[in-house]
């Protein structure tokens, strides 16, 4: 077997057989399934009762001092356990016997101040707005009565769906939520890609060292093919990772589709060309090589784990910086911030993707940017080699930037 | 015969500071051969050097013949001065890993693999994880290691550091009997008694330098015949006058001093009271070479 392919097969296995792995993959979809299903239930328990405190009152009482209530109102289905008495005092003291569940009053001032009071019987913390709702509608309703049209009153009643169409230099652009769905999708495979695969390849390349494990793997295989070997078995172990989430998800969207409103629709308006595709798996490569090149560099550098885990921080926050702005690029994907981090190393895989992937990249853009990403691919690379074959060595130390520079340039 | 390992004028520095120096050996095929110094003296790095895990300021280094690289990787054993194990991972896996790296089938390796635990009686943990092997116990994995593919060329970095007396010679016996089935042996020491009993040839080096180099006989005899071993039951008392003595236990080494004969060392000692269970006159052992040698260097 080639010593690439063995060294890709260590790696992945070893990742893979760890049940930190597993619990790791599979932690994040549940734990958002878990979190969902719990403010689901909680939520309907909530709701459950709020409504159950609602529909079980029957003694409602209003002292209305503007007369702002439609009595006509009180004639219907919704509102006929509503009682008007004549003034606060009663429905208090009756609230205080348990002759009512609730008193709504109508102060004087109400046209000015907007205020009214509501009286009730405890039904516990989470039913305390029971009938805040319903007092809104009471008296909402009731001015609607006035108007004694019953197509606006619909109208009033309905909820509008507005057909947005933007234009951007004369042109239609879609500014939709759909338009977000596709970047989005890439950022996170590519965040989820980031940290694990790096953490994965950190660990891997300091525990060559913390181990002393490597001068009898450098006799027997050469540096280069050992961290490609890394690399790719991180990458293949990430992938394994994505496919558990995606299938996961995907059998979550089945069943949610059509429960909750507008995922469907959302779905059917997406389309992926080949190329986005094709794009998006190249900066996300490029992305993920740079920082991980840096990974092996500061794995090499540094005596063990721990101290690569602290160095290596530095580099993480500065490549994920442009989830913090994010809104600023989403405003503006050509603006001045967007364009100084398509440039920088650590940043410029990410916010291309998310660029091109909004369609905001020109096509002098893509070359300039592609060629670019390339270089510090290869740079990275081969500074992360020198780096590895210079520091694997330096068992206990750090090592010295001064030592480092000279055999650079040796 | 012909030579496994030819180095010449090999030169490394470290930040200006020249650990090897000017350095010439050969290695001769199906041989065991000692690389013998001091701490510090720059054996590790020379077989760095000659392995190709540092690169050598300068110097012409051959391994079957040609400058080491991975492509003879199947050919090689190496046991390093610092070694470990992937500590997490199971035993087998491990072996089998490397077997593969050097270019054995995953079969064969593992086949290899479980004869080597069975010889060292180690096959029951042949699935645990290393970490919950004893540290004598990793020091078996690691020489596994090191011989897995049987090398036609095996260095070994201080083999024995730490291992105790009954893995020691279980060490060596698996030596004589990788070098019996035609592997060539280089180990890196400073244990001078492990060298008296298996080396063929030794290279002494000292501050990056060739100090002896040869035969072990003929090492020895280059130093004369004139040590006493004296084998003793009683009070021995050193006399500084006539001879240097190096004590343990019930044995003594004895350096004349200059101009003293034997007849008045062995007149003196007659006087002591003390029995004499053996009185021999032989060259000076390897240790005491050593010592001398490194001693007289400083």
């Amino acid at each position: 077997m080639n010593k690439l392919l063995i060294v890709t097969t260590r790696e992945y296995l070893r990742n893979v057989k760890k049940v930190t792995f597993w619990i790791a993959t599979l932690f994040f979809p549940l734990f958002i399934i878990l979190a969902g299903l719990v403010s689901g239930l909680s939520g309907k328990v909530v709701e459950d009762s709020i409504t159950k405190s609602a529909n079980e009152a029957e003694n409602i009482i209003v002292s209305d001092a503007v007369g702002v209530i439609n009595k006509d109102l009180l004639k219907t289905d919704v509102y006929k356990n509503v009682k008007l008495i004549d003034n606060k005092e009663e429905g208090v003291n009756k609230i205080k016997s348990g002759e009512a569940d609730v008193f709504i009053s109508i102060p004087q001032d109400f046209y000015t101040s907007k205020n009214i009071q509501l009286y009730q019987q405890s039904k516990g913390i989470f039913a305390q707005g029971a009938f805040t709702v319903f007092a809104d509608s009471l008296i909402k309703q009731s001015i609607l009565q006035e108007v004694n049209n019953e197509d606006k009153i619909k109208i009033y009643n309905s909820t509008f769906i507005p057909e947005i169409i933007s234009y951007k230099n004369g042109q239609v652009v879609d500014d939709s939520i759909v338009r977000l769905v596709v970047p989005g999708i890439a950022v996170i495979i590519y965040f989820i890609l980031l940290s694990f695969a790096n953490s994965y390849l950190l660990a891997s390349v300091s525990e060559e060292k913390e181990n002393r494990m490597i001068e009898i793997v450098l006799t027997s295989i050469d540096s280069r093919s050992l961290i490609i070997g890394k690399i790719l078995g991180q990458v293949a172990t990430v992938f394994t990772q994505l496919l558990v989430l995606v299938t996961l998800g995907g059998i979550g969207l089945f069943f949610v589709k059509d429960s909750i409103g507008g995922i469907g629709d959302i779905l059917s308006k997406i389309t992926i060309s080949p190329w986005t595709v094709v794009m998006a798996v190249f900066y996300m490569i490029c992305g993920f090589m740079i920082l991980g090149n840096i990974m092996v560099g500061v794995g090499a550098s540094v005596p063990n784990y721990k101290d690569a885990q602290s160095f290596s921080s530095v580099f993480i926050i500065l490549s994920i910086l442009p989830i913090y702005f994010v809104t600023i690029i989403l405003a503006d994907p050509n603006g001045l911030v967007s364009q100084i981090v398509s440039y920088f190393p650590l940043t410029s895989a990410m916010i291309l993707l998310l660029r091109y992937t909004l369609g905001e990249l020109q096509t002098w853009e893509i070359i300039f940017t592609s060629v670019l990403l390339i270089i510090y691919v290869a740079a990275t690379f081969g500074l992360a080699i020198k780096l590895f074959e210079f520091g694997s060595l330096e068992y206990s130390n750090r090592i010295s930037i001064k030592n480092f520079w000279k055999t650079l340039r040796a | 015969m012909e030579n496994i390992i030819s180095v010449k004028n090999l030169s490394k520095s470290f930040g200006g500071v020249e650990v090897v120096h000017d350095l010439e050996f050969d290695v001769k095929k199906g041989e065991i051969f000692a690389f013998v110094g001091p701490n510090g003296s720059g054996k590790t790095t020379t077989i760095r050097c000659l392995l190709k895990i540092y690169q050598a300021d300068r110097g012409d280094l051959k391994v079957f013949g040609e400058e080491y690289s991975v492509s003879l990787a199947p050919k090689l054993g190496y046991l390093p001065e610092e070694r470990g194990l992937y500590v997490s991972a199971n035993v087998l896996d491990t072996m089998i890993y490397f077997g593969m790296l050097k270019g054995m089938k995953r079969g064969m390796a593992r086949d290899a693999a479980l004869d080597y635990l069975a010889r060292v009686g180690l096959l029951e943990k042949a699935t645990q994880k290393i970490q919950k092997l004893s540290s004598g116990q990793q020091q078996k994995i690691q020489l596994g290691i090191a011989i897995i593919n049987s090398p036609e060329l095996l260095i070994l970095d201080e083999p024995t550091k730490g291992l105790d007396p009954v893995n020691r010679q279980l060490l060596m016996d698996i030596l004589f009997e990788l070098n019996k089935s035609g592997s060539t042996i280089v180990f890196l020491t400073h244990q001078m008694d492990e060298v008296e009993k298996i080396a063929n040839r030794l290279l002494m080096i000292n501050k990056g330098m060739k100090s002896l180099y040869g035969e072990v006989n003929e090492v020895r005899s280059q130093f004369g015949l004139n040590t006493i071993h004296l084998y003793y039951q009683g009070e021995f008392k050193p006399n500084p006058d006539l001879f240097e003595s190096k004590v343990e236990g019930q044995y003594a080494e004895l350096t004349p001093r200059p101009k003293v004969t034997h007849d008045e060392i062995l007149t003196y000692l007659v006087k002591l009271n003390m029995s004499i269970e053996k009185y021999e006159v032989a060259a000076p052992s390897l240790n005491e070479i050593f010592i001398n040698v490194v001693g007289a260097e400083k």
